[in-house]
Order: C-alpha cells, then sequence, then structure tokens
C-alpha cells in the first residue's frame, strides 16, 4: 500500500486547533523564532529557493523566488497575503488546513513578513467556510496573547499583525489581481500582469500572495532545512501535493503523497478503486481550470509538468473521478457552465467566447450538434485560451480541449449517432419496455416520481413517452431487465 | 501574558505540554480525539462527542479527555474517533455511531478492549 508522507497536513486530525498550546507542543513557532533569531531576510530567501517550494495554488511558480521579489522591491510598506478563496468545485484541501492548523498558516505568513520586509498580512478567506474562519480568528487572538504577532515579536524588534478578509464567494477573487481589487473595496476583477503583485499589489504595495497550502509547508521547511524539504518529491516538483479526492471513488477525503506519485497509486491503493466495482474512465484534475486524464495515462507520475503535458494542470488539488457512467460531454458542460457563470465579464474573449462554447456543447447533449461544431469548440477554445485576460479565461477551455482530445469518439457519439454512450444527456436517452420480458409486476410504475408508466397486473407495461422525465429510476428498479436505455 | 524571547516560548512549552493533547510517555491521561472539521460535523461527530461524554460520567471514568480536532483525511468513514493511550499506538475507529462511542469508552478505554470491526486502518507518515 502506498504511504501517505504528511507535511502540510502534519497536524491535522492530531491536535485541538482551537487550543495554541497543542501546536506549539509540536514545536509551533520555533520556525518563526529561528527565521527572526538566527537567519538573515536573505538566509530565508535563500532556504525558500533551495526547497523548491512551488505554488500549491494551482501555477506552481516557485515559492522563493517570488519571495525574492517582494524582498528587492522598494516601498515603505508591503503586505503578505493568504488566498484561502477556495473555489474549485469538489476541493477542500485549503479548509481542512485551516479547520484543523490554522497556526501554520499564521507562522508561515509571520515568517514571509520578516524575509519580505512587511508588517501586515491579511487571510482572504471564503465567508462560506464559516468554521475555519472562527478558528483562523481564536488562533490569532491567541497567538496575539501570547506575543507571537503583534509589536515586537518575542521580544527581536519584529512586528507583523494578520487579520482577516472575507470573500463574498466569486470564483474569480481566487485570482491573485482579483482578489487584491476585492481586498480594495473594487469588483473581483483582474487586471494586467506585468506588473506583478510582488512590485505593485494591495494598494499598488508589493505583495506576497500565496496560497494556504504554500504556506502550511513553510514551517516545515524553515525548521528542517532545505535539504530535508527535497527529500520529498521529484527533481522539479519537491515536497508533498495534498488531493482532495471525491466523485466515485471509495475512500472520498484528503490524501498527501509525494510528487511523482502516480494515479493508479492514489485512486486505487488510497483511494480504494472505484465504487461499486465499476470501471474507471477518467479523473479530473485541476477543477474548472484542468482536464480529465483517460485510464491510458493512470500511470504518469504527477507533477506539474505532466499534468500539462496531459492537457491538465496540478490547479489547487481538487481530483474527481469519473467511472464509466459519467458523460464526457456533460462533465465538459459542467465545468463551462461553471466558468461561463463566473466570469467577470472584463474581457471579451471570456465573457462572450465561454458563453459561446457554453452554448455549443448544449446542443452537442441536446441532440443538435454537428461534426462542424466539434471543429468550433477546437478553435474558439484555444483562442480564448491564448487571448483571455486572466488565469480564468486562460485555463476555462480546458476541460473541454482535453475531453475532446482523449474522448473523441463520445463526443462523435452525440453528433453522429445523437447517442450518449454512458446514457446521461436526458435528450438523447429514452427508456423503453420490452413486452417480451415485461412480467407487469409493477415495481416500475409504482417507483416512477412522474407516474407516466402505466400497465394492469400482471400485463405489459407502457412508458407515456411525452411525460417521461428520463430519470432511470425504472431501468434500475425492474427485477426482469425488462427496460431498455436506448 | 507575552513572551519576550525564544527561551520564554521554549519554557512555555515545557511548562504546558502536560496539558496539551499530544501526551507524553508517563501522562496518565486518555485522550479522545473526535474529528470536528466540516466533514465530521457534517456526518454527526457532534453527537459522538455528547455519547463519548455521557458514557464516561456513566462510567465515572477520571483520566479521560475528550479533544475536537481537525480532518485527518478520511472523511468517507467520519465520524471518527481516535483513542490516544500514552506508551500505546493510536487506535483509529471510524464510521461511529453515538452507540459505537458508547462501546468505544464502556470496552476500550474502560477494559482494555479493542473494537476490532471498527478499527480504520491508514497508513500516513509524518516525516
Amino acid at each position: 500500500m502506498t504511504r501517505q508522507i504528511r507535511i502540510a497536513l502534519r497536524n491535522c486530525g492530531v491536535i485541538d486547533p482551537e487550543n495554541i498550546n497543542d501546536y506549539i507542543a509540536t514545536g509551533g513557532y520555533d520556525a518563526l523564532a529561528k527565521a527572526i533569531f538566527s537567519m538573515s531576510q536573505d538566509d530565508v530567501i535563500d532556504t525558500m529557493k533551495k526547497s523548491g517550494l512551488r505554488g500549491r495554488g494551482g501555477a506552481g511558480f516557485p515559492t522563493g523566488i517570488k519571495w525574492e521579489t517582494a524582498r528587492k522591491a522598494k516601498s515603505d510598506k508591503k503586505y503578505v497575503l493568504c488566498n484561502a478563496d477556495e473555489g474549485d468545485p469538489g476541493a477542500f484541501m485549503d479548509r481542512s488546513v485551516l479547520e484543523g492548523d490554522p497556526h501554520c498558516v499564521l507562522e508561515a505568513m509571520a515568517i514571509c513578513g520578516y524575509a519580505i520586509g512587511a508588517s501586515e498580512g491579511i487571510i482572504y478567506v471564503r465567508a462560506e467556510y464559516p468554521l475555519a474562519v472562527k478558528r483562523l480568528q481564536i488562533a490569532i487572538d491567541q497567538a496575539k496573547e501570547l506575543g507571537l504577532f503583534g509589536e515586537n515579536i518575542l521580544g527581536s524588534g519584529f512586528s507583523f499583525d494578520i487579520r482577516l478578509y472575507f470573500g463574498a464567494g466569486a470564483f474569480v477573487c481566487g485570482e491573485e489581481t482579483s482578489l487584491m481589487n476585492s481586498v480594495q473595496g473594487g469588483r473581483g476583477e483582474p487586471r494586467l500582469k506585468p506588473p506583478f503583485p510582488a512590485n505593485v499589489g494591495l494598494w499598488d504595495k508589493p505583495t506576497n500572495i500565496n496560497n494556504v497550502e504554500t504556506y502550511a509547508n513553510v514551517t516545515q521547511i524553515v525548521r528542517n532545512g532545505w535539504e530535508w524539504y527535497r527529500q520529498f518529491g521529484t527533481e522539479k516538483s519537491a515536497g508533498t501535493k495534498v488531493f482532495a479526492l471525491a466523485g466515485k471513488v471509495n475512500n472520498v477525503g484528503l490524501v498527501e503523497v509525494p510528487m511523482g506519485t502516480t494515479l493508479r497509486e492514489i485512486i486505487y491503493d488510497i483511494g480504494g478503486g472505484i465504487q461499486h466495482h465499476k470501471k474507471f474512465k477518467s479523473a479530473q484534475t485541476g477543477g474548472p481550470s484542468g482536464g480529465c486524464i483517460p485510464a491510458e495515462h493512470l500511470d504518469t507520475p504527477i507533477d506539474y509538468e505532466s499534468l500539462i503535458a496531459l492537457g491538465s494542470m496540478m490547479g489547487s488539488g481538487g481530483m474527481i473521478v469519473m467511472d464509466e457512467d459519467d458523460c464526457m460531454v456533460g462533465i465538459a458542460k459542467f465545468y463551462l457552465t461553471f466558468t461561463a457563470e463566473e466570469s467577470c465579464g472584463k474581457c471579451t474573449p471570456c465573457r462572450i467566447g465561454n458563453m459561446r462554447l457554453l452554448e455549443i456543447l448544449t446542443r452537442i447533449t441536446e441532440g443538435d450538434g454537428t461534426e462542424d461544431d466539434l471543429k468550433k469548440l477546437e478553435s474558439l477554445g484555444q483562442t480564448i485560451k491564448d487571448t483571455a485576460l486572466c488565469g480564468l479565461g486562460q485555463s476555462s477551455p480546458n476541460p473541454i480541449l482535453s475531453t475532446l482530445h482523449y474522448f473523441y469518439d463520445e463526443y462523435m457519439a452525440h453528433v453522429d449517432e445523437k447517442r450518449c454512450p454512458s446514457g446521461t444527456c436526458t435528450k438523447l436517452v429514452g427508456y423503453k419496455i420490452l413486452p417480451e420480458k415485461c412480467t407487469g409486476c409493477t415495481v416500475c410504475a409504482r417507483n416512477c416520481p412522474v407516474n407516466c408508466i402505466s400497465g394492469e397486473r400482471k400485463k405489459t407495461h407502457v412508458i407515456d413517452q411525452k411525460r417521461c422525465i428520463k430519470c432511470g429510476v425504472c431501468f434500475s428498479k425492474c427485477p426482469f431487465k425488462a427496460i431498455i436505455r436506448g | 501574558m507575552k513572551l519576550q524571547s525564544w527561551d520564554e516560548l521554549k519554557k512555555y512549552r515545557d511548562d504546558t505540554k502536560d496539558e496539551t493533547s499530544l501526551l507524553s510517555d508517563d501522562s496518565k491521561t486518555t485522550i479522545l480525539a473526535v474529528g470536528e472539521a466540516t466533514c465530521g460535523i457534517a456526518a454527526g461527530a457532534k453527537e459522538v462527542a455528547d455519547a463519548l461524554q455521557a458514557e464516561i460520567e456513566k462510567q465515572k471514568l477520571s483520566n479521560v479527555k475528550i479533544i475536537a480536532t481537525g480532518c485527518y483525511g478520511c472523511c468517507y468513514a467520519e465520524p471518527m474517533v481516535e483513542v490516544r493511550q500514552p506508551g500505546k499506538d493510536s487506535v483509529y475507529y471510524g464510521y461511529v455511531t453515538p452507540d459505537i462511542a458508547k462501546d468505544i469508552v464502556s470496552k476500550h478505554v474502560a477494559n482494555n478492549e479493542i473494537l476490532q470491526g471498527n478499527v480504520l486502518n491508514m497508513e500516513v507518515l509524518i516525516p
């Protein structure tokens, strides 16, 4: 069995997150003390650079280089931001870290503040995470009371304060420049990069912004040294990654594995395989910005580069497992519906392009698609990727492009034969009772939620196709397999 | 109290460590850690914690403490209860109901009888 290695999640489920003494007993706040008392600002940045830690929010930018840029920027005021605006459907890594070990994020932000020369930190957390918010606030209050935040931390002369800012739930606010606009009280809309936040960030001041999980790795790197951290993971992607395993997998939950672990190990060894012994079809990584990885790539070692090569991306770590019953066109449509709705509307490719993609997909799932539509999806998707303003639009066509690439035959079945192979596109599915097999047991009629099946006991039943909502209940309930889908 | 130096932080750690839920080998306390992250609470962790508390009182056990932790990662098996005793490997229970919680206290904690059928096996390395 593949073993999980826990660095970011090391305290989750172990300590009482509402008791700072538990965290301190694990060696908590030693990393901060070590940094301010025995390391120079450049030492800390050097350690981060050598550790090979890369942004866990999705893009995988080297953390040390980000910190160095913010350190070099000249300004009277700098900020440390934490991106806790976790918005990918099915992803809950950041929530679990904040609920289970809030102090490790706070401590890391203070270390970052020391390294780049900032005295103020802000955590941008979703208001929809009430428990995380509550535990963060308790953690901040307890740490302040012990003099671990605020003026003159541990008598060192270094001061750092942290406060919370609540996000109202817009997906685009997880994009760093939109997030900063939102903190400033503006609309959650992205701005052009460059200039990057490390130079011109919050209130136009140099700002370092990292994701929750990135910070969760920092304290251990500072405490144990970069060489220690380097022993985990691969050459280009050091350390571990937390994945939120969801979908049709037996062991839904959080896993933390070294970079370079294969999808098969995560889904089968740790995740316990597919529910009800069904066949694996695809794993969706990276949420609405990622893609679907098919069965033939189950043995690819996962790191930032390999996922991009497969047409997906690491993203924040959501991993949704799909089985033979999932329609890949339907999945692409699900994500597009999400991104089209969450597009902020500032740039044209994303605002209009995604809407057009969604219309085409809807057409295909309703049986009105043509082969030409598939070409349009491809070229329009690529255009949006190349021209959108921020990460949302630059990645929103990924679910379509990757499913087109790996599951072209499913798209073809929809447009060519007007058939949905997995039987989930309701407009393309119909249910029929086979008279030769029907015994008139009445099970289907009794279970039909819209009462559209009629027939006398012990006589053949009939489905009223006009009233049928194609829910498939009769299909799964019939004890004699007398109902067919087609 | 504001700590004024790294040494004061280390001293504070030593002074408070016996009150924490991380047990030293010579501790006399048994800790029952209930996963109370969003996933655990949604699956009924609060009811499980209440049942543990009621049974502890009923059995008149002293030196048993219930703590609420975060998510251990096994959201599928929530509510989870970890029995943490000094000098022993932790035992993790999954899919705990208030009835199983009662048994955990009356059998495992009071009489050292592990409920084998409810134990959750997992391998996690914390380096």
